[in-house]
């Protein structure tokens, strides 16, 4: 188990690197950088030199090697950069902004996990009855609501009707944890429930499968109950993709937080990323990806790690 | 106009000027006169040596600082009651500040609520009024002199403790401003922004505790204007040894002090106690929040979590009037007009006659009412409200503008293009770049649909890019053919004049080049008389319908905001000349809860 892990972790290095090559080449391919942000209304008459001389100034005028070296080396210096607008270290940017796009995600993921999962359970055991379409319904309206229709009427249509709508002045958890899960609730809510609709449908997929094994006809013949055969030997077995889709619904998570955070007005990772990449803000949108994708990666050996212990039949040697 | 580019915005606003070079004015033909008092208002003293008319942006009869008279103007209510001192009141904003640099910043910063500028305009005349300078005048065409006004307090904070702010802050200011300090700063040039607002000077000094004297290299009749635009906001000259890294350290002496940033949550500034517009701010407190989707600020609005709100659309409107009846509705003609830019050495537009075609056969009405509903103001060449310019009701007159001549003008520009080789539009091929906001790309709908149903011949698409820094590279490397954008309005008509169509303007985007243009901008710039300088702009007003036509305007738009009903004092900031679309929060010191 240890060589594997170990082997696996090796093995993400090239992946890491890929990936840092990535975040430095592709949001420079993108046309326009602060110089022409910041010359957006007096560039006409500025000469090529002195843009060059304020990107210079900037530090983003280095050739593409070595602006890729010199960020490598700064990762794993653990030095991230710091914003070429405000001049803050993108480290400190994404620790204030982590927490709230973790707080997000964890809430949406305990709550799709206590919505989904019984919910396919007995759509999986009371299969093709009235109950079963009732929750295959709701599980395909989730799919098919995007998040950012649901989130603008929760936003937009309370205020209409009532007058009232979901505070949008962000307070931390430390400062009034209440108010912090009023403001999280919402956002949260409408990323749990389309996650907990995917989920559902693959954890009534598999708990159907499962239920066709010989070993859960054992069980049964055994004498087991009902409840028993379930969660002790089906729903275990069945849950090893689950458990794989929710790894790869992190990366999903961040993703979808880029519009969540924006109309909810929740200062995390997503909108941040999204700023940046529109001010241009090379470190910043540099330091989002490869965090996000340091934690995808990290959560997919999670998720390989954690099958051991979902089914005993899968060794690692 | 999209929510970004009012106060509620983000980091980035329109309107960056850059002016060529100084030219003459200021003595008003009194070549080598001693002081020429031109400021002041009813605070102004005997400076003067000898009465003399008012100069070019240096008017005689410039009002003291205070709250300007109260009078309902047409869609401008007074909200009638006694103030009601302290409270919140916040705003919406879709990001917080980033830059913290006045003097090499974009656009907003923390300064348009704890800074002042040096000179502010009437808001509905746009004459210079006074403000931290209380007295400016012409002491010769190459010296001026600025009066710092007695007992303008900063914040109390470390290292500044309140001290006044005097006539060495003011000077350290303009030369920083100038970008005279760039070598020394190890700062490019080219990021002092507003250089070119200072144009033509050579130094500035602190002659005592409260004057400053500045020399010109060369006279200029644009300097005060200058003073006036509004991101020359002040600093304390203390706050570049502190640096601008932290802004909880800056400290200015506008009416509020930033005591909270949360940097894209919200800012908050705390009322100044020390303001020297006595008995202001109102307001206790002062947040700015942010609230990046649009629809979520009209839901904030609604549900009283901020104070104002502004939005353009006619649905943003519909929709506050029907859930907030008890808001209070201001809208005035705005600071922002809108165009579409030629480039004018691309195929067919390289000549007059199909520029010209063009501007004749456009519906105005349809493209204005199409995104603003009725409220927009029409415009030919200058925004109308220039004393200098074509004001409205002429406006409506011209061939092109008038909607009862349309038909004509629609067959005379048909002739333009039979003349110019291109009838009924052929080979008039091009892609109109817009920038990255739903007004500009209705226009450019709008644009496009009514001039290929005309001259089914014309081939016009359209180019969206897909964001701002995309849209900011094509547009500064003159990289299109049309561009559908926005200005904001400069102080003064010359300096307009010359940042858009001089061959050397810094927003002169199109590319346009003729020796007349710049000699009479030139000219108008060193014109110290205000009637000759006005007759030059008026025959460049002709000469840009009849020879140039560089640029097609499209309309000036409405500025509209809705206030919670219990706040007054809106009244006294709102006005084509307030730019109340940028982020002058230092004017809600004048605002103030109603018992």
């Amino acid at each position: 188990m240890l060589r594997y892990t170990v082997r696996r972790v090796i093995g993400m290095i090239p992946t890491a690197l890929v990936l840092l090559l990535m975040v430095v080449l592709l949001i420079r391919l993108l046309p326009g950088n602060i110089v022409d942000l910041l010359l957006q209304d007096s560039g006409a008459s500025v000469s090529a030199e002195a843009k060059e001389r304020l990107a210079e100034h900037l530090g983003i005028a280095d050739p593409l090697p070595v602006q890729y070296v010199s960020y490598v080396l700064g990762v794993v210096r653990g030095d991230l950069g710091k914003s070429l607008w405000d001049q803050r270290p993108v480290t400190k940017i994404i620790l204030e902004r982590a927490p709230v796009t973790a707080e997000v995600a964890l809430i949406a993921i305990i709550l799709s996990v206590v919505l989904s999962i019984p919910v396919g359970v007995i759509s999986a055991i009371r299969q093709d009855t009235p109950i079963d379409y009732t929750l295959r319904s709701i599980s395909i309206l989730g799919i098919s609501l995007p998040n950012f229709v649901v989130a603008q009427a929760i936003v937009i249509f309370p205020a209409i009707w009532w007058g009232k709508s979901v505070p949008f002045t962000y307070t931390h958890f430390k400062e009034d944890p209440i108010q912090n899960l009023i403001i999280v609730g919402p956002p949260a809510a409408v990323l749990g429930i389309r996650l907990s609709a995917t989920i559902a449908r693959m954890t009534r997929t598999t708990m159907l499968e499962v239920m066709q094994q010989d070993y859960i006809r054992t069980a049964r013949a055994k004498g087991l109950s009902g409840y028993g055969v379930i969660v002790r030997h089906a729903l275990k077995n069945a849950l090893i993709p689950v458990v794989t889709l929710l790894g790869l619904q992190l990366a999903f998570l961040v993703g979808g937080s880029v519009i969540i955070e924006s109309i909810f007005a929740l200062p995390g990772l997503g909108r941040l990323l999204i700023e940046s990449i529109t001010q241009r803000d090379y470190p910043i949108v540099q330091g989002v990806v490869v965090v996000v994708g340091f934690l995808v990666m990290f959560t997919n050996l999670v998720v390989d790690l954690s099958y051991a212990y979902l089914d005993p039949r899968i060794r690692y040697s | 106009m999209d929510r970004d580019s009012y106060w509620f915005g983000a980091s980035r606003a329109y309107g960056r000027r850059r002016v060529l070079r100084g030219a003459v004015v200021g003595g008003l033909g009194l070549a080598g006169a001693a002081l020429i008092g031109c400021g002041g208002g009813e605070e102004k003293e005997a400076v003067a040596t000898k009465p003399a008319a008012p100069a070019a942006g240096s008017p005689a009869a410039a009002a003291a600082p205070g709250t300007p008279a109260r009078q309902e103007r047409p869609g401008v209510p007074v909200v009638k009651g006694n103030p009601k001192p302290g409270g919140t009141f916040t705003t919406s904003t879709t990001a917080t500040f980033a830059q913290h640099d006045m003097h090499t910043a974009l656009a907003g910063t923390i300064w348009h609520v704890t800074g002042e500028r040096a000179l502010e305009l009437d808001e509905w005349s746009g004459e210079v009024r006074a403000n931290v300078v209380e007295k400016w005048e012409t002491a010769s065409p190459t010296q001026l002199i600025l009066k710092v006004r007695p007992g303008v307090k900063t914040h109390n904070r470390a290292p500044m403790n309140g001290r006044d702010f005097d006539a060495e802050d003011l000077a350290w200011n303009l030369t920083r401003i100038a970008g005279q300090t760039a070598d020394k700063e190890k700062i490019p040039l080219t990021a002092f922004q507003r250089a070119s607002t200072l144009a033509g000077m050579d130094r500035a000094e602190a002659v005592d505790k409260s004057t400053v004297r500045i020399t010109m290299k060369e006279p200029t009749s644009t300097f005060f204007k200058g003073l006036t635009e509004i991101r020359n906001q002040l600093m304390p000259k203390e706050v570049v040894e502190i640096g601008f890294g932290d802004p909880m350290k800056l400290a200015g002496f506008g009416p509020f002090m930033l005591t909270e940033f949360q940097p894209n949550v919200r800012e908050t500034y705390t009322k100044h106690e020390g303001y020297y517009r006595k008995g202001e701010p109102y307001f206790d407190k002062l947040q700015r929040i942010v609230v990046p989707d649009a629809a979520a600020a009209v839901s904030a609005f609604i549900s009283k979590q901020i104070s104002v709100y502004g939005g353009g659309t006619a649905q943003d409107i519909k929709t506050i009037k029907a859930a907030r009846p008890d808001a209070v509705q201001y809208e005035y003609t705005g600071a922002n007009w809108f165009h579409m830019r030629p480039h004018t050495k691309f195929g067919a537009f390289t000549d007059f006659r199909v520029r010209k075609a063009i501007q004749l056969s456009l519906n105005y009405q349809e493209i204005g009412d199409g995104y603003y509903g009725p409220g927009w103001t029409p415009t030919a060449v200058f925004h109308p409200n220039y004393p200098e310019a074509f004001p409205v009701d002429k406006v409506k007159t011209l061939p092109g503008y008038n909607p009862s001549t349309k038909e004509k003008d629609r067959q005379e520009a048909s002739k333009l293009l039979a003349a110019a080789g291109r009838t009924g539009g052929e080979g008039v091929d091009f892609e109109i770049l817009i920038a990255p906001a739903d007004v500009y790309k209705e226009n450019a709908l709008r644009f496009q649909d009514q001039l290929t149903k005309l001259y089914p011949k014309m081939k016009i698409t359209i180019k969206t890019p897909p964001d701002n820094a995309t849209y900011a590279k094509l547009q500064s490397d003159r990289n299109f053919q049309i561009v559908s954008y926005t200005i904001t309005t400069l102080p003064d008509i010359v300096l307009e004049g010359i940042s858009q169509y001089h061959s050397k303007g810094s927003r002169n985007y199109g590319a346009w080049e003729n020796a007349e243009t710049d000699r009479m901008l030139d000219k108008a710039l060193g014109e110290v008389d205000p009637k000759a300088r006005k007759e030059i702009m008026l025959q460049f007003q002709e000469k840009f319908l009849n020879e140039w036509q560089p640029l097609v305007q499209l309309y000036i738009d409405p500025e509209r905001y809705f206030f919670q009903g219990n706040i007054s004092g809106f009244d006294t900031s709102a006005g084509p000349w307030g730019f109340t679309g940028y982020r002058i929060l230092n004017k809600a010191g004048r605002w103030y809860y109603v018992s």
